[in-house]
Protein backbone atom coordinates (compact mmCIF):
# COMPACT_ATOMS: atom_id res chain seq x y z
CA UNK A 1 0.00 0.00 0.00
CA UNK A 2 1.43 3.34 -1.09
CA UNK A 3 0.30 6.38 0.89
CA UNK A 4 1.27 9.76 -0.54
CA UNK A 5 0.80 13.06 1.28
CA UNK A 6 1.13 15.90 -1.19
CA UNK A 7 1.40 19.31 0.53
CA UNK A 8 -1.24 18.35 3.05
CA UNK A 9 -2.52 20.81 5.64
CA UNK A 10 -4.87 19.23 8.17
CA UNK A 11 -7.19 20.43 10.92
CA UNK A 12 -4.92 18.60 13.37
CA UNK A 13 -1.92 20.74 12.51
CA UNK A 14 -0.11 19.21 9.51
CA UNK A 15 1.49 22.04 7.56
CA UNK A 16 2.30 21.47 3.90
CA UNK A 17 3.38 17.89 4.53
CA UNK A 18 4.73 15.94 1.59
CA UNK A 19 5.56 12.35 2.43
CA UNK A 20 5.53 8.95 0.77
CA UNK A 21 4.84 5.86 2.86
CA UNK A 22 5.32 2.47 1.28
CA UNK A 23 3.62 -0.02 3.55
CA UNK A 24 4.41 -3.38 1.98
CA UNK A 25 4.64 -5.20 5.28
CA UNK A 26 5.67 -2.89 8.08
CA UNK A 27 6.37 0.82 7.98
CA UNK A 28 7.49 2.54 11.16
CA UNK A 29 7.28 6.27 11.74
CA UNK A 30 10.01 7.20 14.17
CA UNK A 31 9.00 10.50 15.70
CA UNK A 32 10.58 11.29 19.05
CA UNK A 33 7.98 13.98 19.84
CA UNK A 34 5.18 11.72 18.48
CA UNK A 35 3.19 14.84 17.62
CA UNK A 36 3.72 14.89 13.88
CA UNK A 37 3.45 11.11 13.63
CA UNK A 38 0.14 11.19 15.48
CA UNK A 39 -1.15 13.84 13.09
CA UNK A 40 -0.18 11.65 10.13
CA UNK A 41 -2.07 8.65 11.55
CA UNK A 42 -5.07 10.83 12.47
CA UNK A 43 -5.24 12.17 8.92
CA UNK A 44 -5.09 8.70 7.39
CA UNK A 45 -7.86 7.38 9.66
CA UNK A 46 -9.97 10.51 9.09
CA UNK A 47 -9.91 11.95 12.60
CA UNK A 48 -8.28 15.10 11.22
CA UNK A 49 -9.73 16.77 8.14
CA UNK A 50 -7.58 17.59 5.13
CA UNK A 51 -7.82 21.34 4.59
CA UNK A 52 -5.59 21.55 1.52
CA UNK A 53 -3.30 19.31 -0.50
CA UNK A 54 -4.04 15.73 -1.38
CA UNK A 55 -3.75 12.34 0.24
CA UNK A 56 -3.77 9.37 -2.08
CA UNK A 57 -3.64 5.67 -1.33
CA UNK A 58 -2.42 3.42 -4.12
CA UNK A 59 -3.05 6.37 -6.44
CA UNK A 60 -6.68 6.73 -5.37
CA UNK A 61 -7.84 9.88 -3.53
CA UNK A 62 -8.41 9.15 0.19
CA UNK A 63 -12.15 9.87 0.17
CA UNK A 64 -12.74 7.57 -2.78
CA UNK A 65 -10.53 4.88 -1.27
CA UNK A 66 -12.56 4.69 1.94
CA UNK A 67 -15.95 5.04 0.28
CA UNK A 68 -16.21 1.48 -1.10
CA UNK A 69 -16.07 -0.37 2.22
CA UNK A 70 -16.87 0.40 5.85
CA UNK A 71 -13.97 2.19 7.51
CA UNK A 72 -13.03 -0.68 9.90
CA UNK A 73 -12.58 -2.96 6.89
CA UNK A 74 -10.17 -0.46 5.31
CA UNK A 75 -8.20 0.95 8.26
CA UNK A 76 -7.87 -0.48 11.74
CA UNK A 77 -6.61 1.89 14.40
CA UNK A 78 -4.98 0.99 17.70
CA UNK A 79 -5.05 4.00 20.00
CA UNK A 80 -2.04 4.68 22.22
CA UNK A 81 -4.30 4.92 25.26
CA UNK A 82 -6.83 2.27 26.17
CA UNK A 83 -9.90 3.95 24.64
CA UNK A 84 -13.25 2.23 25.19
CA UNK A 85 -16.82 3.51 25.43
CA UNK A 86 -17.30 3.62 29.19
CA UNK A 87 -21.07 3.07 29.16
CA UNK A 88 -20.79 -0.24 27.28
CA UNK A 89 -19.45 -3.60 28.39
CA UNK A 90 -16.28 -4.96 26.79
CA UNK A 91 -18.35 -7.27 24.58
CA UNK A 92 -20.63 -4.40 23.52
CA UNK A 93 -17.55 -2.31 22.80
CA UNK A 94 -16.13 -4.97 20.52
CA UNK A 95 -19.50 -5.63 18.89
CA UNK A 96 -20.53 -1.99 18.39
CA UNK A 97 -18.98 -1.48 14.94
CA UNK A 98 -20.46 -4.79 13.73
CA UNK A 99 -23.93 -3.82 14.91
CA UNK A 100 -23.69 -0.36 13.41
CA UNK A 101 -22.36 -1.63 10.10
CA UNK A 102 -24.93 -4.40 9.90
CA UNK A 103 -22.29 -7.05 9.55
CA UNK A 104 -23.83 -10.49 9.98
CA UNK A 105 -20.43 -12.07 10.39
CA UNK A 106 -20.47 -10.91 14.02
CA UNK A 107 -23.10 -13.27 15.29
CA UNK A 108 -21.54 -16.36 13.75
CA UNK A 109 -17.87 -15.88 14.42
CA UNK A 110 -17.56 -13.20 17.03
CA UNK A 111 -17.07 -15.29 20.18
CA UNK A 112 -14.65 -17.72 18.52
CA UNK A 113 -12.55 -14.97 17.00
CA UNK A 114 -12.41 -12.91 20.18
CA UNK A 115 -11.38 -15.90 22.28
CA UNK A 116 -8.71 -16.79 19.75
CA UNK A 117 -7.23 -13.28 19.75
CA UNK A 118 -7.46 -13.06 23.54
CA UNK A 119 -5.47 -16.27 23.81
CA UNK A 120 -2.82 -14.90 21.46
CA UNK A 121 -2.52 -11.71 23.52
CA UNK A 122 -2.50 -13.65 26.78
CA UNK A 123 -5.75 -12.14 28.00
CA UNK A 124 -8.33 -13.70 30.25
CA UNK A 125 -11.19 -11.28 30.77
CA UNK A 126 -14.90 -11.39 31.51
CA UNK A 127 -16.31 -9.60 28.47
CA UNK A 128 -19.45 -8.68 30.39
CA UNK A 129 -17.37 -6.30 32.55
CA UNK A 130 -17.35 -2.55 32.09
CA UNK A 131 -14.06 -0.97 30.97
CA UNK A 132 -13.66 0.96 34.24
CA UNK A 133 -13.06 -2.27 36.19
CA UNK A 134 -10.32 -3.49 33.84
CA UNK A 135 -6.68 -2.44 34.16
CA UNK A 136 -5.45 -0.06 31.42
CA UNK A 137 -2.79 -2.48 30.03
CA UNK A 138 -5.46 -5.14 29.50
CA UNK A 139 -7.74 -2.60 27.84
CA UNK A 140 -4.84 -1.60 25.63
CA UNK A 141 -4.43 -5.22 24.52
CA UNK A 142 -8.17 -5.38 23.80
CA UNK A 143 -7.58 -2.24 21.75
CA UNK A 144 -5.35 -4.36 19.51
CA UNK A 145 -8.01 -7.04 19.18
CA UNK A 146 -10.88 -4.68 18.29
CA UNK A 147 -9.60 -3.60 14.84
CA UNK A 148 -8.19 -7.06 14.08
CA UNK A 149 -11.72 -8.53 14.24
CA UNK A 150 -12.51 -6.63 11.03
CA UNK A 151 -9.48 -7.85 9.05
CA UNK A 152 -8.60 -4.34 7.84
CA UNK A 153 -6.45 -3.68 4.79
CA UNK A 154 -4.02 -1.62 6.89
CA UNK A 155 -3.49 -1.58 10.64
CA UNK A 156 -2.31 1.71 12.12
CA UNK A 157 -0.77 1.42 15.57
CA UNK A 158 -0.05 4.44 17.71
CA UNK A 159 2.75 3.72 20.18
CA UNK A 160 2.28 -0.06 20.61
CA UNK A 161 4.24 -0.29 23.87
CA UNK A 162 2.48 2.52 25.72
CA UNK A 163 0.94 1.35 29.03
CA UNK A 164 2.38 -2.17 28.70
CA UNK A 165 4.87 -3.92 30.99
CA UNK A 166 7.80 -5.99 29.76
CA UNK A 167 6.04 -9.39 29.34
CA UNK A 168 3.07 -7.73 27.65
CA UNK A 169 5.46 -5.91 25.28
CA UNK A 170 7.03 -9.25 24.35
CA UNK A 171 3.59 -10.71 23.66
CA UNK A 172 2.63 -7.76 21.45
CA UNK A 173 5.90 -7.94 19.52
CA UNK A 174 5.39 -11.67 19.01
CA UNK A 175 1.84 -11.20 17.68
CA UNK A 176 2.87 -8.32 15.42
CA UNK A 177 5.74 -10.42 14.08
CA UNK A 178 3.23 -13.10 13.10
CA UNK A 179 0.80 -10.55 11.69
CA UNK A 180 3.21 -8.65 9.50
CA UNK A 181 3.35 -11.33 6.84
CA UNK A 182 -0.41 -11.16 6.26
CA UNK A 183 -1.41 -7.62 7.25
CA UNK A 184 0.37 -4.35 6.38
CA UNK A 185 1.23 -2.41 9.55
CA UNK A 186 1.90 1.30 9.94
CA UNK A 187 3.41 1.86 13.37
CA UNK A 188 4.22 5.09 15.17
CA UNK A 189 6.98 4.30 17.62
CA UNK A 190 10.45 5.44 18.59
CA UNK A 191 11.07 2.16 20.42
CA UNK A 192 14.17 0.25 19.36
CA UNK A 193 12.23 -3.03 18.97
CA UNK A 194 10.40 -1.55 15.99
CA UNK A 195 13.27 0.50 14.63
CA UNK A 196 15.86 -2.29 14.37
CA UNK A 197 15.14 -5.01 11.88
CA UNK A 198 11.38 -5.15 12.37
CA UNK A 199 10.26 -2.74 9.68
CA UNK A 200 10.76 -2.77 5.93
CA UNK A 201 10.63 1.03 5.90
CA UNK A 202 11.47 3.49 8.67
CA UNK A 203 10.47 7.13 8.33
CA UNK A 204 12.34 9.39 10.71
CA UNK A 205 10.61 12.65 11.49
CA UNK B 1 -9.27 17.51 15.78
CA UNK B 2 -9.22 21.28 15.91
CA UNK B 3 -6.55 23.53 17.12
CA UNK B 4 -7.31 23.85 20.85
CA UNK B 5 -6.74 27.58 20.79
CA UNK B 6 -9.40 27.99 18.14
CA UNK B 7 -12.52 29.59 19.57
CA UNK B 8 -16.02 28.42 18.78
CA UNK B 9 -18.18 30.84 16.87
CA UNK B 10 -21.92 31.16 16.36
CA UNK B 11 -21.37 29.70 12.87
CA UNK B 12 -20.09 26.49 14.48
CA UNK B 13 -23.35 26.21 16.38
CA UNK B 14 -25.44 26.70 13.24
CA UNK B 15 -23.28 24.20 11.40
CA UNK B 16 -23.83 21.69 14.23
CA UNK B 17 -27.55 22.54 14.27
CA UNK B 18 -27.88 22.01 10.52
CA UNK B 19 -26.00 18.72 10.57
CA UNK B 20 -27.94 17.41 13.57
CA UNK B 21 -31.32 18.34 12.09
CA UNK B 22 -30.35 16.86 8.74
CA UNK B 23 -29.35 13.56 10.32
CA UNK B 24 -32.39 13.61 12.63
CA UNK B 25 -34.72 13.94 9.64
CA UNK B 26 -32.92 11.33 7.52
CA UNK B 27 -33.31 8.30 9.72
CA UNK B 28 -34.17 5.82 6.99
CA UNK B 29 -31.25 3.47 6.49
CA UNK B 30 -29.15 5.31 9.07
CA UNK B 31 -27.87 2.48 11.26
CA UNK B 32 -25.71 4.81 13.28
CA UNK B 33 -28.71 6.00 15.30
CA UNK B 34 -28.82 3.91 18.42
CA UNK B 35 -32.15 2.69 19.79
CA UNK B 36 -30.40 1.80 23.03
CA UNK B 37 -29.16 5.39 23.51
CA UNK B 38 -32.67 6.65 22.70
CA UNK B 39 -34.36 4.36 25.23
CA UNK B 40 -31.81 5.18 27.92
CA UNK B 41 -32.40 8.90 27.31
CA UNK B 42 -36.17 8.56 27.65
CA UNK B 43 -35.71 6.49 30.80
CA UNK B 44 -33.36 9.01 32.40
CA UNK B 45 -35.02 12.22 31.22
CA UNK B 46 -38.62 11.05 31.50
CA UNK B 47 -39.18 8.18 33.90
CA UNK B 48 -36.58 9.09 36.51
CA UNK B 49 -37.79 12.71 36.63
CA UNK B 50 -41.38 11.71 37.48
CA UNK B 51 -41.10 12.04 41.31
CA UNK B 52 -39.63 15.55 41.10
CA UNK B 53 -42.15 16.62 38.45
CA UNK B 54 -45.00 15.19 40.59
CA UNK B 55 -43.89 17.18 43.62
CA UNK B 56 -43.46 20.44 41.67
CA UNK B 57 -46.72 20.03 39.72
CA UNK B 58 -48.70 19.28 42.85
CA UNK B 59 -47.25 22.31 44.59
CA UNK B 60 -47.68 24.66 41.61
CA UNK B 61 -51.26 23.51 41.00
CA UNK B 62 -52.10 24.06 44.67
CA UNK B 63 -50.35 27.44 44.90
CA UNK B 64 -52.01 28.78 41.76
CA UNK B 65 -55.45 27.75 43.04
CA UNK B 66 -54.81 29.23 46.49
CA UNK B 67 -53.44 32.53 45.15
CA UNK B 68 -56.03 32.70 42.37
CA UNK B 69 -58.92 32.04 44.73
CA UNK B 70 -57.73 34.58 47.30
CA UNK B 71 -57.41 37.21 44.54
CA UNK B 72 -60.63 36.44 42.67
CA UNK B 73 -62.79 35.98 45.75
CA UNK B 74 -62.16 39.63 46.73
CA UNK B 75 -64.09 40.51 43.56
CA UNK B 76 -66.66 37.78 44.17
CA UNK B 77 -65.33 35.82 41.17
CA UNK B 78 -63.98 32.76 42.97
CA UNK B 79 -65.62 30.51 40.37
CA UNK B 80 -63.20 31.81 37.71
CA UNK B 81 -60.34 30.02 39.38
CA UNK B 82 -60.33 27.41 36.55
CA UNK B 83 -59.45 30.15 34.10
CA UNK B 84 -56.37 30.94 36.16
CA UNK B 85 -55.44 27.26 36.24
CA UNK B 86 -55.69 26.92 32.46
CA UNK B 87 -54.03 30.24 31.67
CA UNK B 88 -51.18 30.02 34.13
CA UNK B 89 -50.46 26.32 34.53
CA UNK B 90 -51.59 24.63 31.32
CA UNK B 91 -50.64 27.37 28.85
CA UNK B 92 -47.45 28.53 30.44
CA UNK B 93 -45.97 27.02 33.54
CA UNK B 94 -46.22 23.30 32.83
CA UNK B 95 -43.96 23.28 29.78
CA UNK B 96 -41.67 25.98 31.17
CA UNK B 97 -41.10 24.38 34.57
CA UNK B 98 -40.75 20.94 33.02
CA UNK B 99 -38.15 22.37 30.65
CA UNK B 100 -36.22 23.91 33.54
CA UNK B 101 -36.25 20.59 35.40
CA UNK B 102 -35.06 18.78 32.27
CA UNK B 103 -32.30 21.38 31.73
CA UNK B 104 -31.17 20.93 35.33
CA UNK B 105 -31.17 17.13 35.19
CA UNK B 106 -30.69 16.01 31.61
CA UNK B 107 -29.12 19.06 29.97
CA UNK B 108 -26.27 19.00 32.46
CA UNK B 109 -25.97 15.22 32.19
CA UNK B 110 -25.80 15.29 28.38
CA UNK B 111 -23.25 18.08 28.31
CA UNK B 112 -21.07 16.46 30.99
CA UNK B 113 -21.24 13.00 29.44
CA UNK B 114 -20.38 14.16 25.93
CA UNK B 115 -17.66 16.47 27.26
CA UNK B 116 -16.05 13.58 29.12
CA UNK B 117 -16.37 11.40 26.03
CA UNK B 118 -14.39 13.99 24.06
CA UNK B 119 -11.70 14.22 26.76
CA UNK B 120 -11.39 10.42 26.94
CA UNK B 121 -11.23 10.23 23.12
CA UNK B 122 -14.41 8.15 22.90
CA UNK B 123 -15.69 10.45 20.14
CA UNK B 124 -12.46 9.83 18.22
CA UNK B 125 -13.00 6.11 18.73
CA UNK B 126 -16.45 6.29 17.11
CA UNK B 127 -15.06 8.31 14.23
CA UNK B 128 -12.25 5.81 13.73
CA UNK B 129 -14.97 3.19 13.10
CA UNK B 130 -16.51 5.52 10.52
CA UNK B 131 -19.50 6.06 12.82
CA UNK B 132 -21.03 9.52 12.94
CA UNK B 133 -20.98 10.82 16.55
CA UNK B 134 -23.87 13.15 15.62
CA UNK B 135 -26.07 10.25 14.53
CA UNK B 136 -25.01 7.89 17.29
CA UNK B 137 -24.98 10.32 20.21
CA UNK B 138 -26.87 13.49 19.32
CA UNK B 139 -29.81 12.35 17.17
CA UNK B 140 -30.79 9.68 19.71
CA UNK B 141 -30.69 12.30 22.46
CA UNK B 142 -32.75 14.79 20.44
CA UNK B 143 -35.57 12.27 20.02
CA UNK B 144 -35.21 11.00 23.57
CA UNK B 145 -35.41 14.43 25.21
CA UNK B 146 -38.26 15.59 22.93
CA UNK B 147 -40.32 12.49 23.69
CA UNK B 148 -39.60 12.77 27.42
CA UNK B 149 -40.52 16.48 27.45
CA UNK B 150 -43.85 15.72 25.79
CA UNK B 151 -44.68 12.97 28.28
CA UNK B 152 -43.49 14.94 31.32
CA UNK B 153 -45.45 18.07 30.34
CA UNK B 154 -48.65 16.08 29.90
CA UNK B 155 -47.99 14.40 33.25
CA UNK B 156 -47.28 17.80 34.87
CA UNK B 157 -50.65 19.11 33.62
CA UNK B 158 -52.56 16.14 34.99
CA UNK B 159 -50.89 16.29 38.41
CA UNK B 160 -51.21 20.10 38.60
CA UNK B 161 -54.95 19.95 37.89
CA UNK B 162 -55.39 17.21 40.50
CA UNK B 163 -53.29 19.26 42.93
CA UNK B 164 -55.42 22.29 42.19
CA UNK B 165 -58.59 20.37 42.99
CA UNK B 166 -57.08 18.93 46.20
CA UNK B 167 -56.05 22.37 47.44
CA UNK B 168 -59.40 23.87 46.42
CA UNK B 169 -60.96 21.57 49.04
CA UNK B 170 -59.34 23.77 51.69
CA UNK B 171 -61.64 26.68 50.97
CA UNK B 172 -64.55 25.31 48.97
CA UNK B 173 -66.19 21.93 48.98
CA UNK B 174 -66.32 21.69 45.20
CA UNK B 175 -66.90 18.23 43.74
CA UNK B 176 -64.25 16.72 41.50
CA UNK B 177 -66.68 16.37 38.57
CA UNK B 178 -67.76 19.99 38.86
CA UNK B 179 -64.16 21.13 39.16
CA UNK B 180 -63.18 19.19 36.05
CA UNK B 181 -66.22 20.42 34.11
CA UNK B 182 -65.23 24.01 34.87
CA UNK B 183 -61.67 23.26 33.90
CA UNK B 184 -62.58 21.53 30.62
CA UNK B 185 -64.87 24.40 29.67
CA UNK B 186 -61.91 26.76 29.92
CA UNK B 187 -59.55 24.43 28.08
CA UNK B 188 -59.39 25.44 24.42
CA UNK B 189 -57.96 23.70 21.39
CA UNK B 190 -55.23 26.33 21.16
CA UNK B 191 -54.08 25.42 24.70
CA UNK B 192 -53.79 21.76 23.72
CA UNK B 193 -51.85 22.59 20.54
CA UNK B 194 -49.52 24.91 22.44
CA UNK B 195 -49.01 22.15 24.98
CA UNK B 196 -47.87 19.83 22.22
CA UNK B 197 -45.65 22.33 20.42
CA UNK B 198 -43.81 23.89 23.37
CA UNK B 199 -42.42 20.70 24.91
CA UNK B 200 -41.15 19.53 21.53
CA UNK B 201 -39.44 22.85 20.83
CA UNK B 202 -37.99 23.06 24.34
CA UNK B 203 -36.80 19.44 24.15
CA UNK B 204 -35.09 20.14 20.83
CA UNK B 205 -33.37 23.20 22.29
CA UNK B 206 -32.17 21.36 25.41
CA UNK B 207 -30.79 18.38 23.49
CA UNK B 208 -29.12 20.47 20.79
CA UNK B 209 -27.56 23.09 23.06
CA UNK B 210 -26.36 20.55 25.64
CA UNK B 211 -24.93 18.23 22.98
CA UNK B 212 -23.24 21.12 21.20
CA UNK B 213 -21.63 22.42 24.37
CA UNK B 214 -20.57 18.91 25.41
CA UNK B 215 -19.00 18.16 22.05
CA UNK B 216 -17.29 21.57 22.04
CA UNK B 217 -14.95 20.45 24.82
CA UNK B 218 -11.50 20.14 23.30
CA UNK B 219 -8.88 18.51 25.48
CA UNK B 220 -9.08 19.40 29.13
CA UNK B 221 -11.46 18.02 31.74
CA UNK B 222 -11.64 21.51 33.29
CA UNK B 223 -13.59 22.59 30.20
CA UNK B 224 -16.38 20.16 31.03
CA UNK B 225 -18.00 22.12 33.91
CA UNK B 226 -17.50 25.38 32.00
CA UNK B 227 -19.32 23.98 28.99
CA UNK B 228 -22.03 22.52 31.22
CA UNK B 229 -22.68 25.95 32.73
CA UNK B 230 -22.91 27.42 29.24
CA UNK B 231 -25.30 24.65 28.23
CA UNK B 232 -27.63 25.51 31.13
CA UNK B 233 -27.49 29.28 30.61
CA UNK B 234 -27.91 29.12 26.82
CA UNK B 235 -30.71 26.55 27.07
CA UNK B 236 -32.66 28.71 29.53
CA UNK B 237 -32.21 31.85 27.43
CA UNK B 238 -33.33 30.09 24.26
CA UNK B 239 -36.28 28.40 26.02
CA UNK B 240 -37.59 31.73 27.38
CA UNK B 241 -37.08 33.37 23.99
CA UNK B 242 -38.85 30.60 22.08
CA UNK B 243 -41.63 30.59 24.70
CA UNK B 244 -42.18 34.29 24.06
CA UNK B 245 -42.26 33.70 20.29
CA UNK B 246 -44.70 30.77 20.51
CA UNK B 247 -46.99 32.61 22.95
CA UNK B 248 -46.92 35.74 20.80
CA UNK B 249 -47.74 33.70 17.67
CA UNK B 250 -50.59 31.97 19.49
CA UNK B 251 -51.91 35.31 20.67
CA UNK B 252 -51.69 36.81 17.16
CA UNK B 253 -53.43 33.80 15.60
CA UNK B 254 -56.11 33.66 18.31
CA UNK B 255 -57.07 37.34 17.95
CA UNK B 256 -57.06 37.56 14.17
Amino acid sequence: MKIIFDRVCSSGGLQDLSLELLVERVCVINDSTELQGKRILNTIIGLDEIISGSLTIDGIPWLEFISHQPMPRVFGYVFDEAVMLSNLSLRENLLLPYRMLNDDKADDNFETEVQDWMRQFGLSLDLASRPNVIRPPELKLLGFIRPLLFSPRLLLIDNPYYLLNEPQRCTVLEVLNRLKSSLPLLILSSDSDFNRGFAAQIIKI
Amino acid sequence: MRNPSEKKSILDFFSFLGLSLYEATHLKGNRHVSLMVLMRQILFTGYEALPLISFIALGIGGLVILQGYSLLSTFGQGNLVHMILVTVVINEMSSLITALVVVARSGTAISTELGNMVVHREIDLLRSFGLSPISYLVVSRIYGVMAAMLILTAYFNIVAVLGGWMFSQLFSNIEFRAFMNGFLLELKLSSIIVNLVKPLVFGLIIALVSSYEGMSVRQSSTEVPQRTIRAVVNSIVLIIFSDLVITWLTWVLAFR
